[in-house]
């Protein structure tokens, strides 16, 4: 729990001091932000069926964002940016639609 | 297919399967420092998380900063345009004084005729047309006013008896020209911008009901209705016009050999020279090079629907 409490304050800091990102990670944000849902939905999983941990949500969490963001940096050097981008968004996309899936039936049976 | 099949079938980590048969059997410890570091962690997820979507969220500064740049590039460019404006006008106004210098040893008829032909300023009594684009108007032509617009509304005041006409302060001439340069409406070669102002000074009622009667009312009601401009008709008790400074030097065109004969009907000899005025002018390589569409002078059409020097009677 203490994982969540941690990202809860850090998004309530994140609104209220608004830090601004360095220029040079503006191409990896959204490839980040849909790795961190992906995590979130993960987590949310996890809970409902009474797996979740603290440690692997925090390190699921953070490569995801790292390994997502390494991919598209990659791709920029080798020229093919946009096309690995789309490549992660669908890996990533159907993760976070077959973990909603699975939160659903688990919370309407259905 | 391998693949597909892990990511479709197997969406959650593995680690929380293991983390969770660890927890069972009991064999997994917790030690504060490892949770403090989670905890840490994730604060600082949290916070970058935010962070991407705020800077996602917010607009990009290079384009904002490009926009910047275009705007004051447009700034100094209408600077530069308003003082070349104004260096033009005080040249055309020593022109003109030296041209009336000239032609006052032809007698005072010159300053009559300069009145007539718009060269100098003028003032009465008149009707104010004002015409608003509409807020809403979309990248269409069909929901913008367009020079076409101005042109027969101008045509229509002339045809209603109107004595001098100028559209936002650029007096029409004879050779004047209401033209289109992409979606910014030109008179004389000077952009105008709505709100439209077209002054005509005369009998304001006469012009009021004359123009209802003509093809500018008509498109006057259009631009209501249809365009969703609004449209402002307003009797003014004085009107102020500029000159259009010195009239249009004539290369080419000259006085038929009939004309110089009679020198002593000025009004009703301007109705045909007008015409050579007028084609003259669109010859001129300045003229054509700038305009995107050399369109039909609004004076000139007024004045062959007038009919004969009428609206040269002052």
């Amino acid at each position: 729990m203490i994982a969540v409490i941690g990202l809860v304050v850090g998004v309530v800091a994140g609104l209220i001091f608004h830090p601004s990102v360095p220029a040079e990670l503006t191409p990896y944000l959204p490839i980040a932000v849909v790795a961190a849902l992906d995590a979130l939905s993960g987590a949310l999983r996890a809970l409902l069926d009474g797996q979740f941990d603290d440690k692997v949500f925090v390190v699921s969490f953070l490569s995801n964002v790292l390994v997502a963001a390494f991919i598209v940096f990659l791709g920029d050097q080798l020229g093919v940016g946009s096309q690995l981008s789309t490549a992660v968004v669908v890996v990533l996309g159907i993760r976070i639609f077959s973990n909603a899936a699975a939160i659903r039936r688990r919370l309407f049976k259905a | 297919m391998t693949l597909l099949r892990e990511v479709m079938d197997h969406p959650l980590d593995p680690g929380y399967a293991e983390a969770a048969a660890e927890k069972a059997h009991g064999t997994r410890r917790r030690t504060w420092s490892g949770r403090a570091v989670t905890a840490v962690i994730a604060l600082a997820l949290g916070i970058a998380i935010v962070m991407a979507v705020a800077a996602l969220r917010a607009p990009e500064p290079k384009e904002a900063k490009a926009l910047d740049n275009l705007r004051t590039q447009a700034q100094q460019r209408q600077n530069q345009a308003k003082a070349l404006a104004s260096e033009n006008a005080t040249l055309a106004a020593e022109v003109g004084g030296l041209v009336g210098r000239g032609q006052s040893a032809q007698g005072s008829g010159a300053d009559a005729l300069a009145l007539a032909a718009g060269t100098t300023a003028v003032q009465g009594p008149g009707l104010v047309i004002t015409i608003t684009q509409s807020q809403q108007a979309g990248g269409t032509s069909a929901d913008l006013v367009q020079a076409d617009d101005l042109e027969v509304v101008a045509n229509g005041l002339w045809q209603a008896g109107a004595e001098a006409v100028g559209i936002n302060g650029v007096r029409l001439t004879a050779t004047s020209a209401i033209s289109e340069a992409g979606q910014s409406i030109q008179v004389d070669l000077q952009p105008v911008v709505s709100p439209f102002r077209i002054s005509a000074i005369g009998d304001a009622e006469a012009m009021e009901t004359g123009l209802a009667r003509t093809d500018g009312g008509t498109r006057l009601a259009v631009l209501r209705n249809d365009v969703g401009a609004s449209v402002d008709e307003a009797t003014s008790s004085r009107i102020d016009l500029p000159g259009s400074g010195a009239a249009a030097a004539l290369y080419y065109a000259s006085a038929p050999p009939t004309a110089t004969a009679t020198p002593t009907a000025p009004a009703s000899g301007t109705a045909k020279p007008k015409h050579k005025t007028k084609s003259k002018a669109t010859a001129t390589p300045t003229r054509n090079a700038a305009s995107a569409t050399p369109s039909r002078t609004a004076a000139e059409l007024g004045r062959t629907g007038a009919g004969g020097g009428k609206e040269t009677t002052p």
